[in-house]
């Protein structure tokens, strides 16, 4: 049991790091990007070909991944999204998808179809009747703290207050002398800076394949719909409760309940219950989905 | 009156919401020291004339200048920093936040004096400070009226666009906010642009009175020159001017 806590903690941890990218958009534009996916796959590539630099320490590598995501990110705006503000909410989150497979095209193109992996060493800490390892308390460390600092410029910076009135209410915020465009170019930096470190975090924990994003889509969206994307800390607690029901379902030996044979549901079908996480909440909340517009 | 006292001049403006047009060449301006009452019909476009000297319209034609620079193309934002102050008639708070940081939000321009500045929105509402650590959303419709001219006060601006501030509120509180409002006035001498349907109120305050019908001048004319009976039959016919 001790095991699953773990295992969810560490998957939590990256899936936060990407999913409140996702709410800090849809808080201030109020549409679902699918491109934010893409934008963890780009960091977790340059965080690869920044490491690669002789000389350059990890740290700086992946530093500079997120400065150069978010940018990335602030020209997907400017080119793409900034033209389209008045746009419906659905018509936004049509347009992500293209973008987000333009974005999977250029990878594929730079990157080539194979995987790669990062030379990460880490040990493994046995506590009780579970293990983790060196590197899994890292990741967790790195999502709390960057969570933590989220926290403190929303909540207790000027500009970070000026993000939460401009989503509370765009025209009133304006109004009060907020530059409204200059602090949603912020928001896409923040976001694709995030989302380049969640990336580089999964391609720590697993390795780099070109179709991370789809492995990551369901479980981040679902995490984002679960928290019901109000409150960009909804989205760590989504992530949370996600993980956890996910690792839990595989953990439980059903067989075995129900006293016959050992059965347990198989790995390969926990991202499914991303999918009927998702569909739970719709069902029952439909109103705060990204996927039911406004 | 020369044109160096007019402090917000709306000139020819014909401007609505996307393909919507509300507002027909209009014109209006506001001077030094005025208080001006806008009045109309509900849906005449009173809202509209205010948002739009704020910014927050589509402007098809017609200029904006606030004094003497011209502000049509400038985005609310850097309104706001030339010295409009705003208070909308709905939605005028952030509700899921405090309100203490609504008032900070309403110094974002002005962080360093904030907390001398806040002073005096509290001595104007004292209710405001008990209420600081509420939630916006929590507030009667009293509490939360005076926060949103609290907090368009704490801009500082150097003219006032109120839409609507007495509406729904008690009698009591109606009092207290065109007091305030009238204390502000004074004090300060701000000119303010006041949409009101309370008439009698808002004529107390005011020194000139415009009236608008379907999104175009209907009247412009000092407080003393009009007759109610005139404005009634503005407000009810939609249009009839007989004097
Ligand atoms: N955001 C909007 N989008 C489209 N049309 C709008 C919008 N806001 C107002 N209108 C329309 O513009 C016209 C004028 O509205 P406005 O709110 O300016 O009137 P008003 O005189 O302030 O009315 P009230 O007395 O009810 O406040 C109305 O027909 C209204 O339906
Ligand atoms: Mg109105």
């Amino acid at each position: 049991m001790l095991q699953v806590l773990f295992n969810s903690l560490v998957y939590a941890s990256m899936i936060a790091v990407i999913a409140v990218g996702v709410a800090l958009c849809y808080s201030i534009l109020r549409f679902a990007n699918f491109a934010h996916i893409q934008f963890a796959v780009v960091g977790g590539y340059l965080t690869y070909s920044f490491a690669a630099i002789p000389g350059l320490p990890l740290p700086a590598a992946v530093a500079l991944s997120a400065v150069a995501t978010g940018l990335i990110a602030i020209l997907v705006d400017i080119l793409v999204f900034s033209r389209l503000r008045d746009i419906t909410p659905e018509g936004k989150m049509i347009v992500s998808w293209g973008v987000a497979l333009f974005i999977r095209s250029v990878v594929a193109i730079i990157y080539g179809g194979g995987g790669r992996a990062f030379d990460i060493s880490s040990e493994a800490v046995i506590v009780g009747d579970a293990v983790f390892t060196t590197l899994d308390a890292l990741v967790v460390a790195v999502a709390a703290v960057l969570m933590l600092l989220l926290h403190l410029f929303l909540n207790r910076t000027r500009i970070g207050s000026g993000l939460r009135a401009l989503a509370s209410n765009a025209d009133l915020a304006v109004t009060r002398g907020i530059p409204g465009e200059r602090l949603i170019r912020l928001m896409w930096f923040l976001s694709g800076a995030l989302a380049a470190i969640g990336g580089t975090l999964l391609a720590f924990e697993t390795r780099l394949q070109p179709n991370m994003d789809l492995i990551i889509l369901l479980p981040v969206f679902a995490a984002v719909t679960i928290g019901g994307l109000s409150n960009v800390f909804g989205a760590v607690l989504g992530a949370l409760i996600l993980s956890f029901a996910q690792n839990l379902l595989i953990y439980v030996d059903f067989g075995a309940l129900v006293g016959g044979d050992s059965w347990q549901i198989p790995t390969q079908f926990r991202d499914y219950v991303a999918v009927l996480a998702l569909v739970v909440v719709l069902l029952l909340r439909p109103r705060l989905s990204p996927l039911a517009g406004r | 009156m020369t044109a160096m006292t007019d402090v917000l001049t709306l000139s020819k403006l014909t401007a609505g919401y996307g393909p919507i047009t509300v507002l027909d060449d209009l014109s209006l301006t506001l001077r030094a020291g005025e208080v001006v009452a806008l009045l109309g019909a509900n849906g005449s476009g009173k809202s509209t004339v205010l948002k739009t000297a704020m910014g927050l319209t589509h402007v098809r034609s017609g200029s904006i200048a606030l004094g003497a620079r011209d502000v049509t193309q400038l985005p609310a934002h850097g309104r706001a920093a030339a010295g409009l102050g705003y208070v909308p008639q709905t939605r005028n708070v952030f509700g899921d936040m405090s309100v203490a940081d609504n008032l900070r939000m309403g110094a974002y321009l002005r962080p360093k004096t904030f907390e001398q500045e806040v002073e005096k929105v509290f001595a104007l509402f004292p209710r405001l400070k008990e209420r600081r650590r509420a939630l916006a959303g929590n507030l009667s419709g009293g509490e939360r009226r005076m926060l949103a001219i609290g907090s368009t006060l704490l801009l500082n601006p150097s003219v006032l666009l109120l839409d609507e501030p007495s509406s729904d509120l008690a009698p009591a509180t109606v009092d207290l906010v065109f007091e305030a409002i009238a204390d502000v006035h004074k004090r300060l001498s701000i000119p303010i642009l006041l949409v009101e349907q309370n008439v009698t109120k808002a004529l107390a305050l005011a020194s000139r009175v415009c009236v608008l019908v379907r999104g175009h001048e209907a009247l412009d004319a000092p407080v003393g020159a009009v007759d109610t009976h005139d404005l009634h039959a503005l407000f009810l016919d939609g249009g009839v001017r007989t004097s």
